[in-house]
């Protein structure tokens, strides 16, 4: 990163989100917002620790054509307005695909 | 001695057995011929009164009989009435079992139990994101806590197929008469006949039509499938009562428990929705099963969701649906299926396995 751009804001948010066939649809669990010009200088040189609950849904699930996965994810927002985003996948539970004798796919067009 | 007329009704398809299957095809049969006798009638009645009312060559008027006609258009509508009213009383009477109507008496307590268990249903989905609320929670059971409610029957193509009959068999009508006055007036018409063929045809198809979807919603009566606890958990095992209504003997009936993910997607300027069956497991099979009109038939199974088992989800565009499956087969009646979805919750106590140590690694990131 260019010595010359600063940060001016950053996200944190722990989110799941789908994956597979179907579009993707994002659920927003934790967030939290900060500008820079609001914290102790150096704050963003130290690790920081950021904590919640987490429900009991969705469960983290790789599936045949629907996939849940839910992420923490740190977004910084520098001076020249781009942005820096990072993902850091865990996994929610222990559900998982079963196994299954015949599974037909049906495709339906609808307007 | 039997009496000599009973020499007609030999064969197979006139066992004592099959008795209710045959009992079941003629109510169907009359139920439909009354209304569709009703409709020819009306139109008749009307083609031929005012046709009639058009002055003829010599400018004469002929008038009408407005007691016979009322008379005529009282037959008719009566025709009609009987029709349609035989036709919703077998479907309503299919479509809910003999317990139910008894229940259905006592409605007051059933509403106060009714909505005590939405409420019960409600509060444990508040902690649970993403489980979908049941579009047709369970009600309350007679043989279990709860009775599932199954997939409500698609009645549109009887509507669609009697409405397309209805019209076939008026046009029908309106030009048999037409050629009937030509024949009589011996007067040469190519037209009528030539557009009453393949008017005929369609109306014979819809009819078929009609008759095919009335009897697959009213051949094989209600099924009831209830269960000791809801919503279920992976792991844990169930206690269900599957109860089938009808008069016919059944081939096959089956009882499976499915898992179907589903996903919507835009594909061009179209809206496409995939399934997929990621889970089945055969519950029950049963064949020649001999159902009665008078005691249902009822059977007591065990269900277990497998451990490692998705919860229920719905977002926008993607589902994962749990559902039983019923499927019954009878000779000559169009196969049933019936589905019973429900809801699964995650098991209470989820453990998420620790991540392991990561080797150290320069960090990924994306830029826009």
């Amino acid at each position: 990163m260019p010595a010359a751009l600063k940060v001016h804001s950053f996200e944190a948010s722990v989110v799941w989100f789908t994956t597979g066939k179907g579009d993707t649809d994002i659920g927003v669990h934790f967030f939290e917002r900060r500008l820079t010009r609001s914290l102790p200088d150096g704050f963003l040189k130290q690790s920081q620790r950021l904590s919640t609950v987490l429900p009991k849904t969705p469960l983290s699930y790789a599936g045949r054509i629907v996939q849940t996965s839910w992420s923490v994810r740190i977004r910084v927002f520098l001076d020249d307005n781009s942005q820096v985003t990072k993902d850091e996948p865990f996994r929610l539970g222990d559900a998982a695909l079963c196994t299954v004798s015949e599974s037909p796919t049906e495709p339906s067009a609808g307007d | 001695m039997r009496p000599w007329y009973t020499i007609l009704f030999r064969g197979r398809v006139f066992r004592r057995e099959n008795r209710g299957w045959l009992s079941g095809i003629a109510e169907s049969v009359l139920s439909a011929s009354l209304l569709l006798a009703g409709v020819i009638f009306l139109v008749t009645v009307l083609t031929l009164t005012f046709r009639n009312r058009a002055a003829g060559a010599d400018g004469t008027i002929v008038p009408v009989d407005w007691i016979y006609f009322s008379l005529q258009m009282l037959v008719a509508v009566a025709l009609i009435g009987v029709g349609i009213w035989r036709i919703v009383w077998l479907l309503w009477k299919v479509g809910v079992s003999a317990e139910r109507r008894s229940a259905i008496v006592k409605k007051a307590v059933d509403q106060a139990g009714e909505l005590e268990l939405v409420r019960e249903f409600r509060q444990q989905r508040d902690d649970l994101p993403m489980i979908p609320l049941d579009l047709y929670p369970p009600h309350q059971g007679i043989w279990k806590k709860y009775r599932l409610v199954p997939t409500p029957r698609n009645v549109w193509g009887l509507i669609i197929s009697s409405t397309f009959s209805i019209v076939f068999v008026v046009l029908t009508t309106i030009l048999l008469l037409t050629i009937t006055d030509a024949i009589h007036l011996m007067r040469a018409d190519w037209f009528a006949p030539a557009l009453t063929v393949p008017i005929a045809l369609a109306a014979a198809y819809s009819i078929w039509q009609f008759f095919r979807q009335f009897l697959k919603l009213t051949g094989i009566g209600p099924t009831s499938i209830e269960i000791d606890r809801y919503p279920l958990v992976p792991g844990e095992e169930y206690q269900i009562t599957l109860t089938q209504m009808g008069r016919v003997r059944l081939q096959l009936l089956d009882l499976e428990l499915v898992c179907d993910e589903e996903a919507t997607f835009n594909e061009g300027t179209d809206i496409r929705t995939e399934r997929s069956t990621v889970y089945r497991s055969r519950l029950l099979r049963r064949r020649g099963v001999v159902l009665q009109s008078d005691a249902a038939w009822r059977t007591d199974l065990t269900l277990q969701l497998p451990s490692e088992a998705i919860h229920s989800f719905r977002s926008r565009s993607n589902r994962i649906q749990w559902k039983l499956i019923v499927t019954a087969k009878a000779l000559s009646w169009p196969r049933l299926r019936r589905h019973f979805a429900f809801t699964v919750h995650p098991r209470s106590s989820v453990v998420t396995p620790p991540k392991p140590a990561a080797p150290s690694r320069a960090p990924s990131s994306t830029s826009t």
